[in-house]
């Protein structure tokens, strides 16, 4: 997945009654941001939220 | 194939598995943050923050003696036992641990091949319930900075290149196209490398599931930029814990005798006044 430019990779797994998800900006592989919900599409959903946020802040600077 | 030069600081998950319950053994989760801890974690396991209980919370340090022995005494960790470090992004902040442990000389410290991420993947147990362990007497000796860099030393082998300087940050954050992993906080003012570093992106050690790859795939990563542990080694990153993951690999699965973690990298080198600064292109040899 991509968001804002950037690769992303979402990881969902269930504990009990919850849905956890992370998402990590794949290189290096920094977790960006983690929720919790009652099913997999609201933490998933919550989770790609937060992680667009956190990239959009992200400057390119000619190298 | 050849093994580890010092295979015994890996252990497996089902390793791991049959050791949740042994005295002897200490298991320690080590994250960026303590979320995921509080989310579930081995059974019996620990958790640290690494910003709070493995940093001077004052200043820019590792932290001190004193309180290394409090933290271990206070996880029911004597001299003796064996700890069992892991967890999340790779085992970065599990690798840091893993550093100060040695910098503090405590002799039979693990990291669990391939962390949190394989212990999930693997379906294996995950409990909430945080264990306590009755505290205990720790001391330790001074500590051994022989695996530590300082500014001045870096500085030192960016100048005379006796020193071979591995960044171990993305492609995009050694030429400068950005300042920081993306997403993350920008924590310097200035992009780019030190002056003689190779980019040798420390992901490359470590295969899908999180495990490293194989000794003969690692010396050929690290041969292939010319880094053949015939020269001391100096690895850095953006704050350290990166690094500290590819000083483990250089060190205990290479055998590289003389490696150190630059902790103050790139927040410490991209915010120093006048200090030079290369930017551009990985070098042509890249693997």
């Amino acid at each position: 997945m991509e968001l804002s430019g950037w690769p992303v990779r979402i990881t969902c797994y269930r504990l009990g009654e919850k849905y956890f998800c992370k998402a990590d900006n794949v290189e290096p592989g920094a977790c960006l941001a983690r929720s919790v919900g009652a099913t997999k599409d609201e933490a998933e959903q919550s989770v790609i939220n937060r992680a667009q946020e956190y990239l959009a802040r992200t400057r390119r600077f000619p190298a | 194939m050849s093994e580890y030069v010092h295979p015994e600081v890996l252990v497996s998950t089902d390793w791991v598995v049959n050791h949740t319950s042994d005295s002897k053994v200490r298991i320690v989760e080590v994250d960026v943050d303590t979320k995921a801890y509080n989310e579930g974690h081995v059974s019996n396991a620990l958790g640290w923050a690494w910003n709070t209980q493995l940093c001077d919370t004052v200043r820019r340090d590792i932290i001190p003696k004193a309180q290394f022995e409090t933290l271990m005494g206070d996880s029911g960790i004597k001299n003796d036992t064996t700890v069992i470090l892991y967890g999340d992004n790779n085992n970065w902040f599990a690798a840091w641990a893993f550093w100060q442990l040695k910098i503090y000389g405590h002799s039979d410290v693990r990291i669990m091949n391939g962390g949190r991420k394989k212990w999930i993947t693997e379906g294996k147990y995950l409990s909430v319930d945080v264990p306590r362990f009755s505290p205990v007497a720790y001391k330790t000796s001074d500590p051994d900075l022989s695996i530590r860099a300082f500014l001045p030393q870096v500085q030192e082998a960016s100048r005379r290149a006796t020193v071979e300087l591995v960044d171990v940050r993305s492609p995009q954050e050694f030429t400068g196209e950005i300042l920081s992993p993306p997403g993350l906080p920008e924590t310097c003012q200035r992009g780019g490398h030190i002056p003689g570093a190779r980019s040798i992106t420390w992901s490359k050690a470590c295969n899908d599931d999180g495990t490293f790859r194989t000794f003969d795939e690692l010396k050929a990563l690290y041969q292939n930029e010319g880094i053949s542990g015939t020269k001391p080694v100096i690895a850095y990153c953006r704050i350290g814990e990166r690094s500290s993951h590819s000083w483990f690999v250089l060190k205990y699965l290479l055998g590289f005798s003389d490696v150190k973690n630059y902790d103050g990298s790139w927040t410490e080198w991209g915010n120093l006044v006048g200090a030079p600064i290369e930017r551009g292109a990985v070098s042509a040899v890249s693997a």
